[in-house]
């Protein structure tokens, strides 16, 4: 998760609340350390798709 | 009605199709954007509706697909002006929409004239409908 890019739209913690949460501004950050299980990477992959500011990103080992 | 579930989905897919909103903007210095040359003091308009059904961007654009899965939609638009109130608009379609659907789910036109909004906020006036 971009800081610089998120602007708060919100739509990757509506689609994945388990992997992202919102701050007290609405700006979006990643839970943990970013890990996703592999149950949820659909779901990872949805919210990058989704988000209207490019800021959400796959990161691979 | 039958896929509860599937309202968030349909609430980002009636905002991309029928984006309700073009905003504005005045241009701060001189630019040359997408060939568009600009003037500083220039008004702009933003063509969100547009942008939201650009075929390179949303397959089957003109097509309502209410569970469509990928939908990066600027409706409230992007960038640090993106609408303050998007996410209390969001709820409000959600509840609202669940609300008549749960209250009146059997509706149609009456086939009275339907009037629209015109300008920058784009919306029904006068939706005349039937329900028993």
């Amino acid at each position: 998760m971009d800081p610089e890019r998120c602007e708060g739209h919100a739509r990757c913690y509506g689609l994945a609340p388990e992997l992202f949460d919102v701050d007290d501004y609405g700006l979006s950050t990643v839970k943990g350390d970013g890990t996703v299980p592999p149950e949820l990477e659909d779901r990872a992959r949805l919210a990058i798709a989704n988000c209207p500011e490019y800021a959400v990103e796959e990161l691979t080992d | 009605m039958a896929e509860p579930e599937l309202m968030p989905l349909a609430v980002e897919e009636l905002l991309r199709a029928y984006s309700p909103v073009t905003m504005a903007r005045e241009v701060h210095g001189d630019i040359e954007f997408g060939g568009c040359p600009m003037k500083s003091g220039d008004k702009v308009l933003m063509n969100f509706p547009a942008a939201n059904r650009d075929p390179e961007a949303f397959p089957d654009a003109d097509r309502v697909v209410l569970d469509r899965a990928v939908n990066r939609h600027v409706a409230f638009g992007s960038g640090i002006h993106r609408c303050a109130g998007s996410n209390l608009a969001r709820m409000e379609l959600r509840v609202a929409l669940e609300e008549w659907l749960s209250r009146i789910p059997e509706f149609h036109l009456s086939g009275d004239q339907v009037t629209w909004a015109g300008g920058q906020v784009r919306g029904p006036r006068t939706l005349p409908v039937v329900f028993p």
